[in-house]
């Protein structure tokens, strides 16, 4: 037979027309009446709520990584400051307090100095002549000095200190100005043996 | 059924049952048609028809008017259903009504399958010439096959035999240019 003729044959074939009227009837009612309609309208709330959820989901760790965690972490640099006992002993020292903390260059700096009461005292010990909120742009005229201590997170301790003078804000302090001390655990153990000067 | 209205009933059908039941109805004969002339067993038909329909309500949500029509889409599911088949010595039959109640469908209403089969095989045999040239048909590799049942049986522009299968018009012609050689041969 040649390739038309197939074609023709192919063409004009009577093909079975058969239905399976219960079949098509069972399933029809098997398919309406299963439930996946009332699933669709779960599945548009999930449409819905999905993009939402995900927006707010980037935003809550947006805000977390942006403004939670630096608290949470200049709160904790705090914490370890106060309790290091090398700072205790320069704070008792000098009568210091923690005048400012900063995130900065992947770093928690905790500067030390004395408090903003004392700034008009003329007691001010000597290498802390003026003291002032280093976070705070209302007394841009002043000047203070004092201790910036390098706080590391990770080991819960201070890990570097260095000294400064004559600085007007915290974030104005250049740090590779400052001649960084390392504090080694065994040091900060036993702070009446640390070269304060 | 236009192809306005189908779009519409389409849209609708993502959410109303009614939408869907006249879309059921209107493809129920032609998808039941085209895996009969297929695999030329009525269970097999009936399964894979069900199956069909069934993976059709639950990816309806997901269904885009794009590239594909609804009509091709169906058809394209159907297809993958036979060709299922025909791989599987013995296919899983999940779309039986028996396995669509076990999945929480509703239960079927009454009807008698073994007698409406009986008579419905009766009709197939009297169709002997189809039957002849079937048998050698369900020879060929599968490509062959689907191009053949689409294009002759289904009377299926090229355009929508390669919408179906998701091939390119021209390769539906060279396919289906081989396909007939093919069978000429085994004739």
């Amino acid at each position: 037979m040649k390739h038309e003729d197939l074609i023709e044959k192919l063409k004009n074939l009577k093909t079975p027309e058969i239905e399976l009227p219960g079949h098509k009837q069972a399933l029809r009612v098997a398919l309406l009446n299963s439930g996946h309609f009332k699933q669709r309208t779960i599945m548009d709330w999930a449409k819905i709520l999905a993009p939402i959820t995900a927006a707010v989901a980037i935003i809550v760790v947006m805000a977390f990584f942006n403004v939670i965690q630096p608290q949470l972490q200049i709160a904790r640099a705090k914490e370890i400051a106060r309790n290091d006992p090398y700072v205790q002993a320069l704070i008792e020292e000098h009568e210091l307090d923690i005048a400012g903390v900063q995130l900065r260059d992947g770093g928690v700096f905790v500067l030390l100095a004395l408090p903003v009461a004392e700034t008009r005292d003329q007691s001010t010990p000597e290498g802390c002549r003026i003291v002032r909120d280093a976070l705070s742009p209302s007394s841009e005229e002043e000047l203070f000095s004092g201790y910036i201590l390098k706080v590391d997170l990770l080991e819960k301790r201070v890990s570097e200190f260095g000294e400064i003078d004559e600085v007007t804000a915290l974030k104005d302090i250049n740090l590779e100005d400052i001649d960084f001390v390392k504090l080694e655990p065994a040091e900060t153990a036993a702070p009446e043996e640390a070269d304060l000067e | 059924m236009d192809l306005n209205e189908e779009k519409e009933l389409v849209r609708q059908a993502q959410k109303a049952p009614d939408a869907f039941a006249k879309l059921y109805d209107h493809y129920y004969p032609k998808i039941f048609g085209y895996v009969l002339r297929r695999t030329v067993n009525l269970e097999a038909a009936q399964d894979i028809t069900s199956e069909t329909f069934v993976k059709a309500l639950r990816k309806l949500w997901q269904f885009r008017w794009r590239n594909v029509s609804f009509s091709a889409w169906l058809y394209k599911i159907a297809t993958n259903e036979i060709n299922q088949y025909f791989r599987q010595a013995e296919y899983r039959k999940s779309a039986s009504l028996e396995e669509l109640q076990e999945q929480g469908f509703e239960p079927m209403s009454p009807h008698d399958p073994e007698s409406e089969l009986v008579e419905a095989q009766e009709k197939l045999k009297q169709y002997e010439d189809f039957l002849e040239i079937q048998e050698k048909i369900v020879r060929l590799p599968a490509k062959y096959q689907e191009v053949i049942t689409l294009r002759f049986f289904e009377q299926k522009q090229i355009k929508e035999i390669a919408e179906i299968l998701g091939k390119r018009e021209g390769t539906i012609k060279s396919l289906l240019h081989r396909a007939v050689e093919k069978l000429r041969e085994a004739d």
